[in-house]
């Protein structure tokens, strides 16, 4: 009730003052006419009255604030002081402003893709209790591979531990909506799918057992965004026929449209059913899961150990040795590298706040020194110290607070920005968004930044000496000089360190960038397609169409480019005598090649001779061997007309040629095994051409698609990239890391320089009139200017040596994601040093030169 | 100013305004000439306390203030006990019964 009337109370406070005065001056009125009537004449009895009455001034203020929330009116006071504060030096706040916006803005935008990405529970119902199931073959050696559908059923069925166990591939569908074809990214899946994810259908319904038995070929659910773009939200578009990959569909539902995970899948199709004539031994499908609430990990784990022995009894041929684990699928979906990286781009950008934050309170802790007279005052008439600290640190909030405001705006902006690009193939950028948390971390960031910048201003008011205050010609105390000293340094340590983390991470990235890929990439065009049953005759007759085209040098099919998404591996024993038992295996990455490739790619051929179309399915199997492969299998003897197995199986090829080693996945590796196989034998589903050029690449795609709608209008091309873009491609993380990294170092450059401009020409401005009676009593210019230099080079010595320090230490941190690189790089620490030497010397440069050339009398009179 | 007169705590400041305003309804002035009678003199109120405490009473609903007109016709704000004010004044009477009670036990086995 009272803390309620107090509060009203703040609003009233004229009325209350005015009332207020009213009272005491009756009750003054009273006392007087009451000492008259004991005797006392006119004026004494006033002044009687008075003296017993005591100070009515402060009474009224004690009055005033024991019914008012004084804090709170001092706050809106102190809050009116600090705008007209910031309106009297507009250069000033604008500059302070608009730093503490960029860098809360861009720490808040860092904050809400951490927070959407890594801190936020995946869109799914109970997603701790979600894995990945992966087989594994520890005997050779792998540790990760895609799951053999018949395994997956048979787990299905005798398995306890899950709620659901789902199926699904990704394949390419080839739809016919309107004219063109189209290429629609395409989920076929086992019935567990949707109740996994939480899918949900909102118009229709799923397949139900009779449509997932049969499998594919029979009905489809379509995505939200389908239904709305092509469809027009039509609820009539049940039962209608949909042309997937030549095969009609009925449309029997519309998925809901929050997809989650999943988001950007258009097509949902029931997975081939169990009856399906499958080969166990063929691992191409993946297998999520959600365990039972009262099951856990340790649990299922065995449980799934158990079946996978009880199978591998079962079926020896194809699943002797074959085992199943599983990890969560965060760790899948959002992998570590990515986590790390995110958390050193927030780290990074929280440090250039910490710099932004030091800057400022550096600049404020000059501004306050130079109201020393001023605080001096206040506190010689009263007023309390804690007052004074409340009032700078008000201003300096009104200030912060603007600035937070319009750095929170900018980062609303920059998020709503983000979510439109495509991020690199960032996992859940779909889901970058504001919410709670990161509003909550913005305000707290703001009011962090404001405290901390706040504090040195604050206390160099607060121990304000007045006796030195009051005197003329008053100059900063040697402790607030240390405190400007000491931000400064800091400053100076935390730009090192960012300085010198950018360039760690260019450096990497430019080593990773000039690694020998084993391939040229530049003028190739790599294009995709699905030609399904219509396979080999139309992609030879599509090859050729394209080799008679005009600056096409070469062409070549394989079933995946390097640096492509799609992987393929396969483990390889050797037949007969060779460095590692028959019984043993290297795991191997693999592709199948048509006979241009090696030339189209300029992989060397080192040994023997690549495929030609003679290499089919009547001819012997052959296979070539890249050089590691024929090293690990047979050291330096010749490889060519030994025989390899991959796979284990009974199928035997003969070694044909070598070639170069090829870097096709991570270019930070070296390079793996490698083997290929003719594409004259075997046609994968979905192909790649590569075709080089003797220009420019992407000049040739649209002669690619109009020589294939020539043979098939209804066969879409997509993928359409250079090899130059897909390598890009693979280095894009880190090049975005570098970069980002390197802009948030120069900002911190740049303010740090201001900074320290600002800090030297003060402290010459100050010492001015020190300066001018040296020089006038004969001290030469050099002599004045030294204890100047002395203290900037002691400063810029501690800051940067702290930095080096701390850049040691954050290299360090990173050592396991620099590649190319040592953490300890001199390169990087060189040019984070010198450059922050260098800008202080260029920063305290101008101001010294002006100390120099000053007129002592000019600077006699500086006031 | 207290000279040999006793100094006064606040909360007791407050059990004597409201004791003060327990039969009729007085302005500031009023109330500290009543509370240095009821005392025999002994007791001066601090006007820096009065007004203060008054303030708070009333921010605290136990008194209210009425602009009304003096015994000799001047303008004055009167004070009066609120019905919370009453119950107030008889829980903080009884409170005080209780400490002194007590401060003298302890005093007479000191």
């Amino acid at each position: 009730m009272i803390l309620l009337r107090q509060f009203l109370n703040l609003f009233r406070r004229r009325k209350l003052d005015a009332e207020m005065a009213e009272e005491m001056r009756l009750h003054l009125e009273m006392q007087a006419e009451r000492n008259r009537a004991a005797g006392m004449n006119t004026d004494e009895a006033r002044y009687a009255a008075l003296r017993q009455f005591g100070n009515v001034a402060s009474m009224q203020e004690r009055a005033r604030d024991a019914r008012t929330w004084r804090w709170l009116a001092d706050a809106v006071t102190d809050a009116r002081l600090g705008l007209r504060l910031l309106v009297k030096e507009p250069l000033f706040s604008l500059l302070g402003i608009v730093a503490i916006a960029g860098s809360i803005g861009a720490t808040t935008t860092l904050f809400s893709v951490v927070n959407s990405i890594v801190m936020r529970p995946l869109p799914m119902p109970e997603p701790e209790r979600v894995v990945q199931v992966w087989e594994k073959n520890p005997g050779r050696g792998i540790t990760q591979f895609s799951v053999s559908f018949m395994n997956f059923l048979d787990w299905h069925r005798r398995s306890t531990s899950w709620a659901q166990l789902a199926a699904a591939e990704f394949p390419a569908s080839n739809v016919i909506l309107g004219n063109e074809p189209e290429r629609l990214r395409t989920v076929a899946h086992t019935r567990d799918w949707f109740p996994l994810f939480g899918l949900r259908v909102q118009v229709g319904r799923a397949p139900d057992e009779a449509e997932f038995q049969k499998g594919v070929g029979g009905v489809v659910v379509i995505s939200d965004r389908l239904w709305r773009t092509r469809f027009a939200a039509d609820r009539s578009v049940m039962g209608r026929a949909l042309v997937v990959n030549g095969a009609p569909h009925t449309i029997v539902g519309v998925a809901g449209p929050d997809l989650g995970v999943l988001d950007g899948m258009d097509l949902f199709v029931p997975l081939r059913g169990g009856g399906r004539n499958a080969d166990r031994g063929a691992h191409d499908v993946d297998v999520y899961g959600r365990l039972r609430p009262d099951v856990d990990r340790g649990t299922a784990e065995a449980e799934l150990a158990a079946l996978a022995a009880q199978l591998a009894r079962e079926f020896p041929e194809s699943n002797d040795g074959w085992s199943a684990r599983f990890e969560p699928i965060f760790d899948t979906l959002v992998p570590p590298e990515i986590r790390r990286g995110l958390w050193l781009l927030l780290g990074a950008v929280a440090v250039l706040l910490l710099v932004a934050c030091t800057n400022l309170a550096g600049l404020l802790l000059a501004r306050a020194s130079a109201r020393t007279r001023e605080f001096a005052v206040r506190v010689a008439l009263g007023g309390g110290r804690g007052r004074l600290v409340r009032q700078m640190m008000a201003e300096t909030m009104v200030m912060v607070a603007l600035g937070g405001a319009l750095g929170g705006w900018l980062a609303a902006s920059s998020v709503q920005l983000l979510r439109g690009l495509d991020l690199l193939g960032l996992p859940r950028a779909n889901e970058i968004s504001l919410d709670g948390r990161v509003l909550a971390f913005a305000v707290l960031a703001t009011v962090a930044t404001g405290v901390a910048a706040a504090l040195a201003p604050a206390f160099a008011a607060a121990r304000v000496n007045v006796q030195h205050g009051l005197k003329d010609g008053a100059a900063a105390g040697t402790s607030r000089q240390r405190g400007r000293q000491l931000l400064m340094a800091g400053q100076l340590a935390l730009a090192v360190v960012l300085l010198a983390t950018a360039a760690l991470l260019f450096r990497s990235f430019s080593r990773l960038q000039s690694t020998e890929l084993g391939f040229q990439a530049n003028r190739v065009l790599t294009a995709r397609l699905a030609p399904g049953d219509r396979g080999r005759a139309l992609v030879e007759q599509w090859i050729e169409r394209v080799r008679a085209l005009p600056s096409v040098e070469a062409v070549a099919v394989t079933n995946s480019a390097p640096m492509a998404p799609q992987n393929t591996s396969n483990s390889v024993f050797p037949v007969g005598a060779a460095r590692i038992p028959t019984t043993e295996s290297v795991q191997c990455e693999w592709r199948v090649v048509s006979e241009d490739f090696f030339h189209a790619m300029r992989i060397p051929l080192l040994k023997g001779r690549s495929f030609t179309r003679a290499d089919n399915e009547q001819a012997p199997r052959v296979a070539i061997v890249n050089q590691t492969l024929a090293r690990q299998l047979w050291g330096d003897e010749d490889p060519i007309g030994r025989q390899i197995n991959p796979g284990g199986g009974k199928t035997y090829s003969t070694v044909i040629g070598v070639v170069g080693d090829v870097r096709s996945r991570n270019p930070g590796q070296p390079p793996a095994p490698q083997f290929y196989l003719s594409a004259h034998r075997w046609v994968w589903n979905t192909m790649t051409l590569v075709v080089r050029s003797d220009r420019a690449a992407n000049d040739l795609a649209p002669a690619l698609r109009t020589e294939l709608r020539a043979l098939d209008p209804t066969m879409p091309l997509f993928d359409v990239r250079t090899l130059d873009e897909s390598v890009g491609l693979t280095l894009a993380p880190r090049r975005v890391s570098a970069q980002l990294l390197i802009v948030f170092a120069v900002l911190a450059v740049v303010l740090t320089m201001t900074g320290l401009f600002a800090m030297v020409a003060h402290a010459v401005a100050q010492r001015m009139r020190e300066v001018g009676i040296r020089l006038a009593l004969g001290a030469s210019p050099r002599d004045v200017a030294l204890p100047l230099l002395r203290d900037t080079l002691r400063v810029t010595g501690a800051g940067v040596g702290f930095g080096l320090v701390g850049a040691v230490l954050v290299g360090q941190m990173l050592r396991g994601t620099l590649e190319g690189v040592s953490s300890l790089d001199p390169f990087s620490l060189l040019v984070a040093v010198g450059t922050l030497f260098l800008v202080a010397l260029a920063a305290g440069y101008w101001p010294m030169r002006r100390a120099l050339r000053v007129d002592p009398l000019v600077a006699l009179r500086a006031e | 100013m207290a000279n040999n007169k006793a100094d006064l705590l606040q909360g007791t400041l407050d059990l004597l305004i409201l004791k003060s305003l327990q039969n009729e309804p007085m302005h500031g002035f009023g109330i500290s000439l009543r509370i240095q009678q009821m005392s025999k003199e002994m007791l001066t109120v601090e006007q820096g306390s009065l007004y203060p405490a008054l303030y708070r009473l009333e921010d605290q609903g136990w008194i209210k203030s009425e602009w009304g007109v003096s015994e000799n016709n001047r303008k004055a704000k009167f004070y009066s006990l609120t019905t919370s004010g009453r119950k107030q004044l008889a829980t903080e009477e009884q409170s005080w019964a209780k400490l002194s009670t007590a401060i003298n036990l302890v005093l007479g086995n000191a």
